[in-house]
């Protein structure tokens, strides 16, 4: 059994059903489960945004103190902070489980993932890295970014159901109870950072080069896509190597309501410039609105809190004052 | 063939360094030795014959280019800097030289080189991973090594290709003008950006045997065994290793690197650490000339972070937590 799970609140349910009808038409042999950070009972959608996939609401997961994570986390490392506690969850509950995929809800799967099944048979976890070559110039994102946001991308991996997936996931439960923090000065970027360590603690880990994986605004630099006569998508990277079908796209920072822009996070490349890359978005929006986009985004998400605003900050700086200059002093000497 | 880099201060060691590989070698016994220089020639007392080639930094860069990047880095970051720049003229100096080791000045080569060469035969370029299992508590933790990168720039190997010219071109293009230790910029020398070199070029080699640059920081993973004539290392997995490469580095000067407040190895006289550090000692001593001991590095005019002891660690560490507590505490609006 292979599990096919992506994580979202009420509000991205439009791109979490296109995401599972994508899988549904070319991997229809998995189980797709939406893992949602949410409430349907306060919710109470109308019949037919009810998406036709099984739903796990994210506070019936068993997650220890789960109040107190809400308390500590935004929402956006509330999301990312539960994805080992799902992937444990599915470890636990469903006996008969060999492999889980996590997508994050903004991918679309374009291709039967024969590949990846076939690796996961022979290795604990797959990752791609958010690039398989340097970028050339210092527009965003470039090589300095993924130094402190991570190496790979979380919005995939995929796991066997072995001791060193367990373990690994284990690992990064431990971690993300407390440390699901972007704080960059301190070494933390939600979960994806930690993911560093997979390679570095196990041995069984496959980086996935194949240019279909996971293409997104972070790899277009070394990625180009053309469509064949079929309807076929394919990918042609900076190796000599043939073009490779597309296996799926993540359409990370795109807005369908801002069409003219790639995604909001990058500054290299216009839809003027990558054309080849036009025909995907659009297509991605047409399915998005047709997935109700615009009633879904209407619902608040219960666990969002209102932003911390930082008070008093003349009072807070007149407080820091002599300390700071304590530590000054101090590392004078 | 074998490169390090260091100043004048660091002499000593870097000679230390460079017998221990003579030892080690083995097919290139007779291989280079490469002392890259980042300090001024003019310091060294008149008529000193080093054992080793010197390669002053001033040969590789231009006066101007030394100028701006002096004043811009400390010691340890300029040394960084450069570090690309050297091997890519070893490889050019020597060129029937095919695999080239660079090792910080702090290591020792403690058993035949045999593995290393053969690992080469297959890859273009090796790595270690400071820490191959997962931290107990203490410090530091795992956050921190994120912040310098989860490789150590101080062992590498590399086989001459066109991958490792690549590498070292891409590599330079960074390091040169970005090898500040800014961690909220994602910046530390030109250690943290390895992370991407396992994933940018194919035919690198990550390698996780304990017995490959055992060091202050992983010692409390691995277990050292004395035998015969060698030493042999138990690793997270129990594998058993053979100790081919120590780096010494905040153990004979507890001051240097990125561990000085470490609190999971602690030392007891008998300890085989002691023990290695005792003979290393020996073997940095004999190189030992006066000069060499008072000579602060011409390059790198940014002062180094000070390293605290004692009470003032103490303080300044709390200080620093009151400081993020004011920072970040909720007040709520008084109306």
């Amino acid at each position: 059994m292979t599990i096919a799970f992506t994580i979202c609140s009420i509000n991205y349910l439009a791109q979490a059903r296109t995401l599972g009808n994508s899988l549904r038409q070319t991997n229809p042999d998995y189980t797709y489960i939406i893992g949602l950070v949410d409430r349907l009972d306060q919710a109470t959608l109308p019949p037919d945004l009810l998406p036709d996939y099984p739903i796990i609401e994210i506070d019936k997961i068993n997650i220890p103190d789960f109040p107190a994570m809400c308390d500590r986390y935004d929402i956006t490392e509330l999301n990312t902070a539960v994805k080992p506690f799902f992937i444990d969850y599915f470890y636990t509950n469903y006996p008969a489980l060999e492999q889980i995929i996590y997508f994050d809800p903004d991918i679309i799967v374009f291709q039967p993932l024969h590949k990846l099944n076939q690796d996961l048979r022979q290795y604990s976890m797959v990752l791609t890295p958010h690039e398989c070559f340097p970028t050339s110039d210092w527009e965003r994102p470039n090589d300095l970014h993924h130094l402190n946001t991570g190496i790979f991308n979380l919005g995939f991996i995929g796991l066997r159901n072995d001791d060193t997936a367990r373990q690994f996931v284990n690992w990064w439960k431990q971690r993300l109870i407390y440390e699901c923090r972007i704080d960059l000065c301190n070494g933390l970027f939600v979960d994806q950072l930690w993911v560093n360590f997979a390679p570095v603690y196990h041995d069984n880990v496959l980086v996935e080069h194949h240019p279909g994986y996971n293409v997104a605004y972070w790899n277009i630099h070394e990625r180009t896509l053309s469509e064949d006569a079929d309807g076929q998508w394919w990918v042609t990277s900076l190796t000599d190597e043939p073009d490779q079908p597309l296996q799926f796209f993540h359409y990370s920072g795109y807005d369908p309501y801002k069409p003219d822009a790639i995604s909001k996070y990058q500054t290299r490349y216009t839809f003027g410039e990558r054309m080849d890359t036009k025909p995907l978005f659009e297509l991605y929006r047409t399915r998005l609105l047709a997935n109700h986009n615009d009633r879904y985004r209407q619902y608040p998400c219960v666990y969002v809190k209102p932003p911390n605003v930082l008070r008093y900050k003349r009072v807070r700086k007149v407080l820091k004052s002599p300390l700071t200059k304590l530590i000054a002093f101090l590392e004078r000497q | 063939m074998l490169l390090t880099i260091c100043t004048v201060r660091q002499l000593p060691q870097a000679f230390a360094l460079g017998d221990s590989f003579r030892h080690f070698a083995g097919q290139a016994a007779t291989a280079p030795i490469l002392i890259g220089l980042v300090d001024s020639a003019d310091a060294l007392p008149a008529g000193f014959t080093s054992p080793y080639t010197l390669l002053p930094v001033a040969e590789l860069v231009p006066a101007d280019e030394l100028a701006t990047l002096s004043a811009q880095y400390t010691p340890t970051e300029f040394a960084a800097a450069c570090k690309p720049l050297f091997i890519a003229e070893a490889f050019r100096r020597y060129p029937d030289v095919n695999n080239l080791v660079y090792a910080d000045p702090n290591g020792q080569f403690l058993f035949p080189l045999t593995t290393l060469w053969h690992k080469l035969d297959t890859a273009t370029i090796l790595l270690t991973p400071f820490v191959t299992r997962s931290l107990s508590a203490g410090e530091p933790d795992e956050k921190f090594l994120q912040n310098i990168g989860l490789y150590s720039a101080d062992f590498l190997a590399f086989r001459r290709s066109s991958e490792t010219d690549r590498m070292l071109d891409w590599w330079d293009e960074r390091v040169r003008t970005r090898a500040y230790v800014n961690f909220c910029a994602g910046l530390c020398l030109d250690q943290i950006w390895l992370m991407h070199v396992p994933v940018f070029f194919r035919q690198a080699r990550v390698i996780r045997n304990p017995g490959w640059h055992t060091a202050l920081w992983n010692l409390p993973e691995r277990t050292l065994t004395p035998e015969a004539d060698h030493w042999l290392v138990n690793g997270p997995a129990g594998e058993k290793d053979p100790l081919l490469f120590f780096n010494f580095k905040g153990l004979l000067n507890p001051n240097e690197g990125f561990f000085t407040h470490q609190n999971r190895l602690r030392m007891s006289d008998k300890s085989p650490v002691s023990v290695l550090l005792a003979t290393y000692r020996q073997a940095v001593d004999q190189h030992k000339l006066p000069v060499m001991n008072s000579h602060p590095a011409a390059y790198g005019q940014q002062p180094e972070p000070p390293v605290l002891r004692g009470w003032r660690y103490a303080v300044v560490k709390s200080t620093r937590t009151v400081v993020r507590f004011l920072d970040t505490v909720y007040l709520p609006a008084i109306r």
